[in-house]
């Protein structure tokens, strides 16, 4: 498993790293989609998840939930267009899991996408993501993620 | 409150209507979910205007909330409009929200909250009253403000069916 700057980007995974989603196929039609471990580190600890859902259409580039920080307010935005199949509303009592288990408990949505093959065509590979996810995050000045603990709250709260 | 005659008639055949469609639904849940949810989805508003008018910039606990709503609804990707007025106009002068925090020592000012809400797709308008008010031209707003919204097009918009209204 490629492990960049102390961010683990599981190989068995489809990635957007642009908009820092993970995709994994779950057979049937059905994709689950979360966000990576880098993009939890860089919000922080998360204090509010807000996935779409289940029966909603999307279009792609919609935002499938959205996640609130003390530092950040980010939109998951999908890679293509399609069905909510189910929705982790579960994690909206505990969205502390983005940062503790962002590949498993803290799925966001499960999708029905329109065209799988052509979007999972446009997707990496999580052979393949260790190089852009590097350059993603020299770009964004982001050092890292921290295994001991999720960074703490921003100052600045919103009130 | 009693209902008048006729509103009783119209209500007991709306009960009746719904208490079929509930035995209807009740026998299979799942339709009931589906509907339930249809429904949400096409009645939900697609606009949220948020109207600053008693948010004071000299109260800095004041001035998080109104805009990190506004970047919660643009990145549900909600239209969002906010519109600051009266008192609040201020914050869309240059140099006025970049001096402020929502508390002392805070690394985050609220022009921060206004660039990130910006940045997912809220548009800034101030009032036209504010330029006289502030002694300012259009060229004092900050570059997200979008420009000015006259109150008849701020009302207009609200009585949309298809907006919703938060005020700070």
């Amino acid at each position: 498993m490629p492990v960049v700057n102390g961010c683990a980007l599981p190989d068995d995974l489809l990635y957007d790293v642009e908009n820092q989603l993970w995709y994994r196929d779950l057979g049937d039609g059905l994709v689950e989609v979360g966000i990576t471990a880098v993009a939890a580190a860089m919000a922080g600890a998360v204090l509010a998840v807000t996935p779409k859902r289940a029966g909603r259409r999307l279009e792609a580039r919609q935002a499938c939930a959205v996640v609130e920080s003390g530092k950040v307010v980010g939109s998951a935005r999908i890679a293509f267009a399609g069905q909510v199949e189910r929705s982790n509303e579960p994690l909206m009592d505990r969205p502390a899991l983005v940062n503790q288990d962002p590949y498993g408990a803290a799925w966001l949505v499960v999708m029905r996408p329109d065209d799988w093959i052509a979007a999972k065509a446009a997707l990496i590979p999580g052979t393949a993501v260790a190089d852009p996810y590097r350059a993603k995050m020299e770009a964004e000045d982001f050092p890292g993620c921290s295994p001991s603990s999720p960074p703490s709250r921003a100052p600045g709260g919103q009130g | 409150m009693t209902p008048r005659r006729g509103e009783r008639r119209r209500q007991k055949r709306s009960n009746a209507a719904m208490s079929n469609a509930d035995a209807a639904n009740s026998a299979n849940p799942a339709i009931l979910r589906e509907t339930d949810e249809s429904v949400k989805i096409a009645a939900m508003a697609k606009k949220l205007i948020i109207v600053l008018v008693n948010t004071d910039p000299r109260n800095g606990e004041e001035l998080g909330a109104p805009f990190f709503h506004a970047a919660v609804a643009a990145a549900m990707d909600f239209e969002v409009q906010v519109i600051c007025a009266a008192t609040a106009g201020r914050l869309m002068k240059k140099g006025v929200a970049e001096r402020l925090t929502v508390k002392p020592g805070a690394d985050k000012t609220v022009y921060d909250f206004i660039r990130d809400a910006h940045e997912h797709g809220a548009r800034f308008y101030a009032c036209p009253a504010n330029l006289d008010l502030f002694e300012m031209t259009e060229q004092d707003l900050i570059p997200e403000c979008a420009g000015l919204m006259g109150s008849a097009a701020m009302i207009a918009q609200i009585m949309d069916e298809d907006c919703r209204v938060l005020t700070y």
